[in-house]
This record gives structure tokens, C-alpha cells and sequence, in this order.
């Protein structure tokens, strides 16, 4: 589904990602965990294609084909999600109309008819109302005065109603409390299924509670340098990074 | 002895000079001797101070003499088939229940559709009403700006209108230019709104994109107490035109004022606005969208003088500048030392699209009172990167994920045009133009 393979990257000449190899399968949930600074965001921002780091070796495959070429609005139109760390406000835009105006847009780049209204609004409102996202909330402009916890079941709120294929969350758990971490882990977990794939990025194996994953990686320096099953974020959350990343040093 | 350097005439200036005499003498049997008057004065500082250019501060952004190559003949041909003609053209806005002031090429032209509302067409006037006397005679209101200058002297049409209290009126000044050859007009409009009246007025321009034609409109209003007034403004001057405008007010006690205006026309365009007095408690609300490209250059130029205290005044403009246009935002506000308690707040940003885009920003306070609440804002940027990846990556191509963006950012500022089906067009309007945008 996802693969990844040898990919470095840099930033204004500094190298970010150093080699990172990766796969995840279809209908699978892959954590990646590391410290600050390993490099995970900008992973999540370079399959997503944004364009001010460079890739300089290395290939990303989303259901066989190398996307990285792509511009980030085709990578999107063929299945690809970002759930954003920080969601961007976008004042005098309303969230109703983001919503459909990003659903009718993947459509038209797939070359499929756009929604019709009503049937947008049953969809988006039946999606809402399961993440607790009301109707009011809606109607604000996109992501502007929102707490960090109606961000992130937004994110969620896109992701359910575009249906991606392979959907990455970044720290997706910063900021929220715990109920609203079920409530977002609900609506992860809703739309897991044998043909969808997950990436995780996290800090906290708390998340990995809600959120069961299949595999656990742990990132340092731009590198995967150790992946395991679901035990070895709970090792990570007893013992910490340091013995792991200096045993791979 | 102070010496001055007397930039030699430009062809334009020359031709100007010399078509003043043999146009007034033709234009005689209108208007009596206010008007005869006001033409010398106008022609008088004209042949002071030349057009307008960079060595006068408040046209430093806007140097018309060297931008105006060329100076076009005022238009006097008037025919009644004129009229028809521009009348056939489609309307640039709909207005339900509008009064419906069509003016061609600078001549204010009767319609049916008046009904309620006093006008007179100051062409038919063989002396004029008192308000419009009074107008005339207030040339130091606009301290010795070149471009009325020019109005007065050369006041090819123009209408006095008044709007009686009573039910809310809603009113059309139709301006449209039409023609084969370049031209130039200069009609001066006179709104006397009466205590308590309630009016939206809708001012717009539209003309043929063949031609070079100059418009120069000078509009005055006058707001009694209590009154409320709407207004929006509408350039969608033709593609190779010189528009240059100037609202005067004069708002009473209580009156409030919300003015909306949209840029898009014109390859010159000057709008200035001079708030002369306001009066205690009344309210002042200036607000705008420019979009501009190709060569455009486009300025909106404000004088806001308080005088008397307890007013509250916000002027919002937001400006989208692409390709190699140029924009000018210049607001002045001035405080009396009467005006106590003045609340004013000014506010200018706009997103340049390209590296040859340019904006020129200038805010200016002068206060002279020390209990006022006043402050300025000025940006200037790109469009956000971070706003543009996230709609991105949701899907949105670069053109539309642009566009969504530039929608919602001149959106901000039609949100204070109160008409929603007036706001709607507007916005129409501007998604039109950004529909042309070629986007990288």
C-alpha cells in the first residue's frame, strides 16, 4: 500500500530524512514514535508534497505508483490524507464549504460527477454528528477561534468524508483531552478496514490505547531505526528513546 | 524671492488649456453665472498647478502628468440615440425597485423610473437650485485637489437629486461610456438626502474597453441628521480608460454613512473620498475591494476630517494586485481639537500575486484632540503558504485553492456590503475575475 523506500530529504541544505524505509500493507496501522527533532513531521509533510523540502534520493510508492512526482492535490485526488499536527485556519472560508468544495474537487480530478447539495449535506451532517461537530460549528470559518480538540476531530471530520486510502496522522493526539482523544480515536478507528492503511505519528503510547496499531517503528535522525509489534511502544513508554537510539548509534 | 521651477506644459496639459475657452463659450446656456464662475476657478488652478503630479504630495502615487499622455476632447455630442444605445447594453447590476439615473458619457439622460425622487438634470437648469449653487462654490472643501479642478471647469452633465424621508429608497447612478473615439467627461452629481431618510445608492461605471475615454466624477453628498445611507460603488470602467472620482460628504448629527466599494475596471482609476464634516455621533464606515492586473494602476485616496466629537469612523480595504498592476491606498485622518471622543480605525492589506505587482501604502493621523481612540494597519504579502498546502492537500488544484482563498479574503470585506442580494453580485463579480486568473 504505503512503501517507502531510501528517502532523504533536506531543508535550506540541512538534511532531514536520512535513508527512511518503510512499508505499510493495506489495512494496516503502522506507529511511527521518536524524539523531538527525528524527523517525523517532515515525513508526513514530504509524502503529502510540500514543496519546500527537496527530496533528494529515494522513492514513495502509494499502491505501486511513485507519487512524488505528483503534485499534493493529485497525491490527495488518488487516495492520500494528511490529519495536520496544526490545522491551518483559513478565515472567511466556512468549514461547510471547504468540506465540499475539497470533496467535488478529488472527484473532478478522478474525473467523477460533484455532489449534488442535498446529498452532501446528508453525508457531511450524519459524519458530524458521530464526531460531535455541530452544526454551528460548521457554519464558523474553517479551523478559526476552534479549541485544539475541535481541530483534530475536524481533521478526523475531513478524513472520513474524502475516504482516502492511506490516511497519516500526525500527532494527532497533541492537545486533546481524553475525552476528546476516544472521540478521535472512534473515528479513526471507524474507518479502518482491510483496504484502507494508516500511518500514526506520535510522542505518547497513549494514543496507541485508542488506536491499536500493527506495527511500531521508531524514528531517529531521519532513519527508522528499530520497528516491532504494539509491545515495543510499551517498552518505549518505560525505558524512553535513549537506550534505543544509542544502541542503533 | 523663492524660486520655483515651472515644469514645461505636457502636450496633454497644453491641449486642455487651450479647449477650455471655446467649450465653456458652447456650454454657456446652462447653469448661469455659478456655474460660468466655478469653470474659471476650475481652469484657473489648472493653469496654476498643471495636472496633477508627483511634486504634490497626495499625487505622489498617482503622477497624472506623466501618465496621462494624452488629453481626450470633452464629449458634447449628446444625442437621444446616445442614450438608447447605452441603454441597450446590459445593466451591470441588478436592483430591485431602483430609481434608475442613467448618465452617458457624462450627460445625465431622464428615465420613467424616477418616480419619488426630485431630479434635476443641471443641464436643463438655466440657474441652479441653491444646493447645487452651494456645491459649486465649495471648491476650498477640496483643498485645491487637481482632479476637481478639472470637474469644474470642464462639467460636461450632471444631476441634482433629492430623497425625501419617508420609505427607504434605493437608487442607480448608471454611468456608461460609449463611443468610436476617445473622450473625456467630467458630470457632476448633487445627493441631498433628507433628515431621517433611508437610501441605498448604487454608483457604477461601465464603458466600451476599445477606447481610451477619461471619466473625471465629482459626486456630493449631503447627509442631514438621523439619516442612513448605503452606498456602493461599482468600477468596471472600460479596459483602456482613465477613471478618475470624488465623493464629497457632508453627514449631519446621528447620519450614518457605510460606503462599499469595487475596483476592478479602468487601466487608471483614482477614487478619493473627502469626509468635509461629520457631524456629533454620526457614524462613518469606508470599505473596498481592488482587483487588479496587467498593467492596472488603481488608487483609492481618503480624507477623513473630524471635526465634531463623538464620531466613529472605520475605513477596511482589502486589495488583490497581480501581474505588473500597481495599487495606491492613501487614507488621512484628521482629528480637530473639538473632536473629542473620535473613534477611528483604518485598515488596509493586500496579497500581491506577483513579483512585478506593486501596493503603496499610506496612512496618515493628524490629531489635535487628546481623548480620541484612532490607529492604523497597513499589510502587504503573498498569499499564505500554509493556508495553500492545506487546501492542497485536501485536493483543491492550484488555481482553485488560490481563488478560495483570494474569495475569502476580499469576502471579509464584502461582509460589510448589509444588501444581501447586492453582496451576493458583488461577490459574483469577483469570483468572475478571479475565474480569468491564469494561474502558474
Amino acid at each position: 500500500m504505503l512503501e517507502i523506500r531510501n528517502l532523504h530529504a533536506e531543508i535550506d541544505g540541512k538534511k532531514i530524512l536520512n535513508g527512511l524505509t518503510l512499508s505499510v500493507p493495506a489495512g494496516e496501522v503502522a506507529a511511527i514514535m521518536g524524539p523531538n527533532g527525528s524527523g517525523k513531521s517532515t515525513l508526513s509533510y514530504i509524502i503529502a508534497g510540500r514543496s519546500d523540502y527537496t527530496v533528494t534520493a529515494g522513492e514513495v510508492f502509494l499502491n505501486g505508483e511513485d507519487i512524488l512526482k505528483l503534485p499534493p492535490h493529485e497525491r490527495a485526488a488518488r487516495g492520500l490524507f494528511l490529519a495536520f499536527q496544526y490545522p491551518v485556519e483559513i478565515p472567511g472560508v466556512t468549514t461547510h464549504t471547504f468540506l465540499r468544495t475539497a470533496m467535488n474537487a478529488q472527484r473532478k480530478t478522478r474525473g467523477e460527477e460533484e455532489l449534488k447539495t442535498a446529498d452532501f449535506i446528508k453525508i457531511m451532517r450524519a459524519a458530524a454528528d458521530k464526531l460531535s461537530i455541530s452544526q454551528e460549528m460548521l457554519r464558523r470559518p474553517l479551523n478559526v477561534g476552534f479549541s485544539g480538540g475541535e481541530k483534530k476531530r475536524l481533521e478526523v471530520l475531513q478524513m472520513t468524508l474524502l475516504e482516502p486510502r492511506f490516511g497519516i496522522l500526525d500527532e494527532t493526539d497533541s492537545g486533546l483531552d481524553i475525552d476528546a482523544l476516544r472521540v478521535v480515536s472512534d473515528g479513526v478507528n471507524a474507518l479502518r478496514s482491510k483496504e484502507r492503511g494508516f500511518l500514526v505519528i506520535t510522542h505518547y503510547q497513549r494514543l496507541l490505547d485508542y488506536i491499536k496499531p500493527d506495527s511500531v517503528h521508531v524514528m531517529s535522525k531521519g532513519r527508522i531505526i528499530k520497528s516491532g509489534g504494539p509491545d515495543l511502544a510499551l517498552e518505549l513508554e518505560k525505558h524512553g528513546y535513549r537506550d534505543i537510539v544509542a544502541s542503533a548509534a | 524671492m523663492a524660486l520655483r521651477a515651472q515644469p514645461v506644459k505636457t502636450p496633454a496639459e497644453e491641449a486642455i488649456a487651450a479647449s477650455f475657452s471655446a467649450f465653456a463659450a458652447r456650454q454657456a446656456r446652462w447653469g448661469g453665472a455659478e456655474v460660468a464662475k466655478a469653470r474659471e476657478e476650475g481652469i484657473a488652478r489648472f493653469r496654476a498647478n498643471g495636472l496633477p503630479n508627483r511634486r504634490i504630495e497626495e499625487w505622489h502615487y498617482t503622477d497624472l502628468r506623466s501618465m496621462l499622455r494624452e488629453a481626450a476632447a470633452p464629449f458634447e455630442a449628446f444625442t437621444d440615440d446616445l442614450a438608447r444605445k447605452a441603454a441597450a447594453d446590459a445593466a451591470p447590476i441588478a436592483l430591485d425597485g431602483a430609481a434608475h439615473l442613467l448618465f452617458v458619457n457624462g450627460r445625465y439622460f431622464a428615465d420613467k423610473t424616477t418616480a419619488g425622487l426630485e431630479v434635476v438634470d443641471l443641464t436643463a437648469a438655466i440657474s441652479l437650485p441653491p444646493v447645487a449653487a452651494q456645491a459649486l462654490a465649495r471648491e476650498a472643501a477640496y483643498a485645491g485637489n487637481g482632479a476637481v479642478a478639472l470637474n469644474q471647469a470642464f462639467t460636461n452633465g450632471g444631476a441634482m437629486v433629492c430623497i425625501p424621508a419617508g420609505a427607504p429608497h434605493v437608487i442607480h447612478l448608471d454611468f456608461r461610456e460609449i463611443g468610436d473615439e476617445a473622450f473625456s467627461t467630467f458630470p457632476h452629481v448633487i445627493l441631498d438626502v433628507a433628515e431621517g431618510a433611508n437610501v441605498l445608492i448604487v454608483e457604477s461605471h461601465r464603458g466600451s474597453d476599445g477606447i481610451a475615454y477619461q471619466t473625471n466624477a465629482l459626486i456630493e453628498l449631503k447627509i442631514a441628521a438621523q439619516a442612513q445611507v448605503a452606498y456602493v460603488r461599482l468600477n468596471e470602467a472600460g479596459a483602456k480608460s482613465v477613471s478618475l472620482a470624488t465623493l464629497g460628504l457632508d453627514i449631519a448629527d446621528h447620519a450614518a454613512f457605510n460606503l462599499f466599494s469595487l475596483n476592478t475596471g479602468a487601466a487608471l482609476s483614482r477614487h478619493q473620498v473627502f469626509l468635509h464634516s461629520a457631524g456629533e455621533q454620526s457614524s462613518i464606515d469606508l470599505a473596498g475591494v481592488t482587483l487588479a492586473r496587467g498593467r492596472q494602476h488603481a488608487d483609492t485616496t481618503l480624507v477623513v476630517e473630524h471635526k465634531a466629537p463623538r464620531c466613529k469612523s472605520r475605513e477596511f480595504y482589502r486589495y488583490v494586485i497581480d501581474d505588473s498592476a500597481t495599487g495606491v491606498f492613501q487614507g488621512k485622518i484628521v482629528v480637530a481639537p473639538d473632536a473629542q471622543k473620535t473613534d477611528g480605525a483604518m485598515k488596509s492589506q493586500t496579497i500581491l500575486l506577483s513579483d512585478e505587482a506593486a501596493m503603496n501604502n499610506k496612512p496618515e493621523l493628524e490629531i489635535f484632540a487628546d481623548d480620541v481612540l484612532c490607529g492604523h494597519g497597513a499589510t502587504c504579502g503573498s498569499l499564505d503558504e500554509d493556508q495553500l498546502f492545506y487546501a492542497y492537500s485536501r485536493g483543491l488544484p492550484p488555481a482553485q485553492a488560490q481563488a478560495l482563498l483570494l474569495e475569502a479574503f476580499a469576502g471579509e470585506a464584502l461582509e460589510r456590503v448589509a444588501d444581501e442580494g447586492l453582496r451576493e453580485q458583488l461577490r459574483e463579480k469577483v469570483s468572475a475575475w478571479l475565474a480569468q486568473r491564469v494561474v502558474q
